[in-house]
C-alpha cells in the first residue's frame, strides 16, 4: 500500500522530502520513510516517527537513520489503540545540520479497534443518577414508603370516621327528642 | 340527605387524592427505571451544507469543540465520545515548585487559599522516605461523592470525569464529607473571592484559562481536569505549568500520557515502574496514579516558608 | 352528662373514684389553660426574643457571608448545626420512648407522661429540620431535593424519614387530644372564642360513644405500634449520614446502635426534666408523682448501660487495634487535645446517669432532675464530639491552609442560632401546653381505674 502526502520546507538548508510506504510483512507492521532531497535519495538521516494521539504524539521507536537507500524502516506495534482503527503516522526530520526540519503524515488502518467502555456510567448502580438507582433499591424504599404513609393515611381516615359517626349520632338524638 | 351527599363527596375526594397518589407514584416510579437520557438537546446550531446553503440543525448533530460551544446541561452530563481520561503523577519529579497550584487558580480565576491542586508533604512513616505529593481530585470509577449527593449535582460523566452542577448544587456539603480525599473546596462567599470572580467573569487571557466558572457562593468546586481543554486536545493548566513535567496527563482509551513533553505509552510506564493509587483499599478506584519517588531526578528539599497565610 | 367520659366504657377492676376526685382532677388539669400567671408571661416573652434573636442571627449569615460570620471552613465543613440536628433526632425519639414502648408493655405510670412526650418529640423533630436548612448553602434550592432527589442518597433518606416522623408524630398527638379536646370545650367556658372554636373544630365531632371509643384506641394502638420502628429508624438514618461515609472516625458498623442508644438515654434524661418542670410549674405533683421519677430514674440507668456498652464498642475496640486509620483520632480523644472534653463527656454522660439513680435517694425529683441537665448538656457535647474533632485529622493532612481552617469553634452567628433552636423547642412545648390539655385527662382516668393501687400503694 503505497501512500503519498508531501510537506515542503523553506528556506536556507537543503529541502528533504520524506514519502512514507506502509507494509505489512510477517504479521509485523513495517513502515518505511524514504528521504529525498532534490530527487535524490540521502542516507544517514535521522528520522523520526510518532501516531497522533489527543494530546500529543506518541513517538515510536527511537530515530532511525535512512540507509544507503535512503530508506528509514519502522516496526510499529501491533497494539496502538484507536476509535475507528485509524492511526496517523507522522514522521519528521528534526534538528539535523544537513536539512531543514520536515514533518509528513499519513493515515492507515493499523490500529487497535477499542470499543469505548462508556456504558458502564449508564449502568443502575448506587453512584448512578436518579433514574439509574438499582431496581432492588428502588422497590424496597417505596414498599417501605408506601407501608409506613399507608398505615398514616389509614389513621387520617380513621378520623374521619369518627367525624362521620358523631354526626349520624346527632341526628339520631334529634330524630328521638321529636 | 345532605349527610350523605357530603359523605359521598369526601368519599370521591379521597378516592380522587388516592389516584392522584398513585398517579404520582406511578410517575415516580416510571421516571426511576426508565432511561432519560435525551436523543436531541433542543438547542438549534447554525451550519453550512455542502452545497453552500445557512441551515439550523440539532445540536446533537454536530461535532463541537467544546470551548466554543455551551454545552446544554444534559451534554454536559454525557461527556466527552470515546475518550476516558486518565493521570500519572511522577514523584520522583516534584519539587513543591507549587506552578501548577498557581496555574490552576490563574486558568479557573481563583484566589488563594482556594486550591483545586494541593502539594502536600507526605512521609509514610519514621524510616520511609518524604516526598511531595500533589493531590487533586481523583475523578473516581467508584466516587464516594457522587453516591452521596442528594441532588445529583455532582456525577460521573462517560469520559471519566466526575464533574459539578453549580445550579444545582443545594450547598449540603456531604460530597466534602465523603471525599477521603478532601479534593472538594467550598464557596463560602470569601469577599475577595466573590469580588475577583465578578471582575474575571469574561476574562480569558490566560493562556491556560478554562472555561469552567469558579463555583457559585453556597456551592462547591473542585479540579475538573480542564473539562474544555482536555476535551480538546488541550492539556490542563497544571500540566502545562509543572517545570519538572511531573503530571502526565492522557486518554486512558489510547493508551498514552503526555505530560507536554514526553509522551508514553500508559500501561507500560504505570508496568514498568510500578504505577499505584492513594488508598487503593479504600475501594474508590481513583483516575491518578501515582509513580513512586524511587530514581529521583533530585533530592528532596523541605518547604521554606509558609503558604496561604492570608485568612 | 353524656359529654362528659364514658366511665362504664373501662373495667373496673379496682375501686371506681367518685365524681368529685374526677371534677377535681379536671380542674387540676385544665388550670394551666384558663390561667396564665406573671411567670408565664414573662417565660414565653423570654422564649420569642431568644428565638427572633436566632432569626436576626441566620438573617446576618446569610447577607454577610458566611466567611466572615460562620466558622466553617473547607475541613470542618460540617459545625454544631449538624451535632445541634443530631441532638434534635436523639430527643425526637422521647416520643418513641415513652409513649410507644411503656403503652405497649403495660407500665401504667407511663400514662401522665405521653402528651408531653409527643410534644417535645414534634418540636424536637421539627427544629432537626430547622438545623439542618440552616446549614444549607444554598437554602433557595430546598426544593431540589424534591424535583431532583437521589434515592441513593442517605440525604434523601433523611429529609422523607424525618417528614414521615413528622407527620406520625403530629397525628400520635392529636388523636389522643380528641377527648380532651372536648372536656376543654365543656369545661373552660370563659377563654377567648376563637380558642373555644378551635377546640370545637379539632374536636372532630367526638361524642364519646362507643364506636367512636373503639375506633379511636385501635387507631392509637396502630400508629403507637407503628412509632417504634419508625423513631428507631429515624435516628438510624441519621446515623448513616454518617457511617456511609469513609472517614475513619464514622467508619463504624456500630454507628447506627451507637445514636439510637445515644436516642434512648437522652429521651429519659429529657423527659425527667420535662417532667419535673410542669410538675412545678403547673402544680402538677398529684399527677407527675415521686413515682414516676423513681420509675423514670429506673430507667435512665438502663438507657445509660445499653449506651455505655456501646460505647465500649465503638472506642474501645478501635483504641485496642490502634490501625493508624483511627490512631490519631482516637489519641486526640482519649490523652489529646479533645481528652477532657471527651473524658467529661464520659462520666457525665454515662457514668453518671447509671451509678447514680441506683440509690433511691437519687431518684427523688430534684437530683435526678440535676442529673437529667447534666445528661443532656454531656449528650449534646458527645453528638459535637461525633462531628468535629474527626474533621480535623483527614486521611490526607492539612497543610499550607490559613490559620482559621486548621481548627474549629462556632462563631457567635452558629451559637445564637442553635439556641434559638432550643428556645423555638421549649416554645413549641409551652405554647400547647397553654391552649391544650398537657396532661391527657382521660388517659389518667382511665389509668386511675387500672393503675390506682399502682400509685397509691406506692412506697
Amino acid at each position: 500500500m503505497i501512500l503519498l502526502s508531501i510537506t515542503t520546507s523553506l528556506a536556507q538548508d537543503k529541502e528533504a522530502k520524506i514519502t512514507l510506504t506502509f507494509d505489512k510483512a510477517d504479521s509485523l507492521y513495517v513502515c518505511k520513510a524514504l528521504v529525498t532531497s532534490e530527487g535524490i535519495p540521502v542516507s544517514e538521516v535521522p528520522v523520526n516517527l510518532s501516531v497522533k494521539r489527543l494530546f500529543g504524539n506518541l513517538p515510536i521507536g527511537e530515530a532511525i537513520a535512512t540507509d544507503s537507500t535512503g530508506v528509514a524502516a519502522f516496526e510499529v506495534p501491533l497494539d496502538i489503540p484507536s476509535k475507528n482503527g485509524k492511526l496517523t503516522i507522522i514522521a519528521t526530520i528534526v534538528d539535523d545540520e544537513n536539512y531543514i526540519n520536515t514533518e509528513t503524515s499519513g493515515i492507515v488502518n493499523w490500529g487497535m479497534v477499542i470499543v469505548s467502555d462508556n456504558s458502564n456510567v449508564e449502568d443502575r448502580s448506587i453512584s448512578a443518577a436518579r433514574d439509574k438507582a438499582p431496581i432492588y433499591f428502588i422497590t424496597v424504599s417505596l414498599l417501605i414508603i408506601g407501608l409506613i404513609w399507608g398505615t398514616l393515611i389509614y389513621a387520617v381516615l380513621q378520623v374521619f370516621k369518627i367525624k362521620r359517626l358523631g354526626r349520624v349520632d346527632k341526628i339520631e338524638e334529634f330524630k328521638i327528642t321529636n | 340527605m345532605e349527610k350523605e351527599n357530603n359523605n359521598s363527596s369526601r368519599r370521591n375526594f379521597l378516592r380522587l387524592g388516592a389516584l392522584g397518589g398513585i398517579a404520582l407514584a406511578g410517575t415516580a416510579i416510571a421516571n426511576a427505571v426508565t432511561d432519560e437520557s435525551p436523543k436531541t438537546t433542543g438547542k438549534k446550531v447554525k451550519v453550512l451544507t455542502a452545497d453552500g446553503k445557512l441551515i439550523e440543525i440539532d445540536s446533537s448533530q454536530v461535532d463541537h469543540h467544546a470551548a466554543k460551544d455551551n454545552f446544554s446541561s444534559e451534554e454536559v452530563r454525557q461527556g466527552v465520545e470515546g475518550k476516558k481520561f486518565i493521570r500519572v503523577i511522577d514523584l520522583g519529579k516534584c519539587a513543591n515548585e507549587r506552578k501548577c497550584i498557581t496555574g490552576c487558580q490563574k486558568a479557573h480565576n481563583i484566589l488563594a487559599p482556594i486550591e483545586y491542586i494541593k502539594v502536600k508533604k507526605m512521609q509514610d512513616s519514621a524510616l520511609a522516605a518524604p516526598y511531595w505529593f500533589p493531590t487533586m481530585c481523583y475523578h473516581c470509577d467508584n466516587p464516594p461523592c457522587v453516591k452521596v449527593c442528594p441532588v445529583d449535582a455532582t456525577f460521573k460523566r462517560s469520559d471519566g470525569i466526575v464533574a459539578m452542577d453549580y445550579d444545582r448544587c443545594i450547598g449540603c456539603k456531604f460530597c466534602m464529607a465523603a471525599c477521603p480525599y478532601s479534593a472538594r473546596t467550598f464557596n463560602f462567599g470569601r469577599s475577595e473571592q466573590l469580588k475577583f470572580t465578578e471582575e474575571h467573569k469574561n476574562d480569558t487571557s490566560d493562556p491556560n484559562h478554562c472555561t469552567t466558572p469558579y463555583a457559585q457562593e453556597g456551592t462547591v468546586a473542585k479540579c475538573d481536569f480542564c473539562t474544555d481543554r482536555s476535551a480538546q486536545g488541550l492539556l490542563p493548566a497544571c500540566v502545562v505549568e509543572c517545570p519538572n513535567g511531573a503530571i502526565y496527563h492522557g486518554d486512558e482509551l489510547e493508551d498514552v500520557v503526555t505530560n507536554g513533553e514526553d509522551t508514553l505509552r500508559l500501561k507500560k510506564l504505570l508496568l514498568d515502574r510500578a504505577g499505584y493509587r492513594q488508598f487503593e483499599e479504600l475501594g474508590t478506584k481513583p483516575r491518578v496514579y501515582y509513580l513512586p519517588p524511587v530514581k529521583r531526578d533530585f533530592p528532596f528539599e523541605d518547604a521554606t516558608e509558609a503558604q496561604n497565610t492570608k485568612e | 352528662m353524656s359529654e362528659d367520659i364514658n366511665i362504664t366504657e373501662t373495667t373496673n377492676k379496682h375501686e371506681t373514684f367518685t365524681q368529685e376526685e374526677y371534677m377535681v382532677m379536671k380542674s387540676d388539669l385544665l388550670r394551666p389553660i384558663e390561667k396564665i400567671g406573671k411567670a408565664g408571661k414573662i417565660w414565653i416573652a423570654f422564649l420569642i426574643t431568644v428565638f427572633l434573636a436566632g432569626v436576626f442571627a441566620y438573617y446576618v449569615q446569610e447577607t454577610r457571608g458566611k466567611y466572615t460570620t460562620i466558622s466553617l471552613r473547607d475541613y470542618t465543613m460540617w459545625g454544631i448545626y449538624i451535632s445541634n440536628f443530631l441532638f434534635m433526632v436523639a430527643i425526637g425519639l422521647v416520643g418513641v420512648l415513652m409513649s410507644a414502648i411503656l403503652k405497649l408493655t403495660h407500665f401504667e405510670w407511663y400514662r401522665p407522661l405521653s402528651r408531653i412526650a409527643e410534644v417535645i418529640a414534634i418540636g424536637a423533630i421539627l427544629f432537626a429540620g430547622i438545623s439542618i436548612v440552616v446549614a444549607m448553602g444554598r437554602p433557595d434550592r430546598l426544593f431540589n431535593l424534591i424535583l431532583y432527589g437521589r434515592i441513593q442518597s442517605p440525604i434523601i433518606w433523611d429529609v422523607i424519614g424525618i417528614s414521615t416522623d413528622l407527620v406520625a408524630s403530629l397525628i400520635l398527638l392529636f388523636i389522643p387530644l380528641i377527648p380532651s379536646l372536648i372536656t376543654c370545650r365543656n369545661n373552660l367556658k370563659n377563654l377567648p372564642k376563637w380558642q373555644l372554636k378551635m377546640y370545637n373544630f379539632l374536636s372532630f365531632g367526638w361524642q364519646g360513644t362507643p364506636e367512636q371509643w373503639k375506633i379511636l384506641k385501635k387507631t392509637m394502638r396502630i400508629l403507637t405500634i407503628l412509632l417504634i420502628p419508625l423513631g428507631i429508624l429515624i435516628c438510624t438514618i441519621t446515623a448513616w449520614l454518617f457511617a456511609t461515609t469513609l472517614r475513619p472516625e464514622w467508619d463504624s458498623t456500630n454507628f447506627g446502635a451507637y445514636f439510637v442508644s445515644n436516642g434512648f438515654l437522652l429521651s429519659a434524661a429529657v423527659m425527667i426534666l420535662a417532667t419535673f418542670i410542669f410538675r412545678k410549674a403547673y402544680n402538677l405533683e398529684k399527677y407527675l408523682t415521686e413515682m414516676h421519677f423513681d420509675k423514670l430514674g429506673q430507667a435512665l440507668v438502663l438507657m445509660a448501660l445499653i449506651h455505655g456498652y456501646f460505647n465500649i464498642n465503638e472506642y474501645l475496640i478501635p483504641a485496642y487495634k490502634m490501625s493508624s486509620l483511627h490512631e490519631n483520632h482516637l489519641l486526640s480523644l482519649f490523652i489529646g487535645k479533645d481528652a477532657l472534653f471527651y473524658w467529661s463527656v464520659v462520666i457525665f454522660g454515662i457514668i453518671v446517669p447509671f451509678l447514680l439513680p441506683l440509690f433511691p435517694k437519687m431518684r427523688k425529683p430534684i437530683p435526678l432532675t440535676i442529673i437529667s441537665v447534666i445528661v443532656l448538656i454531656a449528650g449534646w457535647f458527645r453528638l459535637y464530639l461525633i462531628v468535629i474533632p474527626g474533621l480535623l485529622q483527614p486521611y490526607l493532612p492539612i497543610q499550607d491552609v490559613p490559620e482559621s481552617w486548621k481548627h474549629y469553634f462556632p462563631s457567635l452567628v452558629e451559637i445564637t442560632i442553635v439556641t434559638a433552636t432550643f428556645a423555638g423547642l421549649l416554645l413549641i412545648v409551652t405554647v400547647f401546653s397553654r391552649l391544650f390539655p398537657i396532661i391527657s385527662v382521660w388517659e389518667v382516668a382511665e389509668g386511675e381505674l387500672e393503675g390506682k393501687e399502682e400509685i397509691t400503694n406506692y412506697k
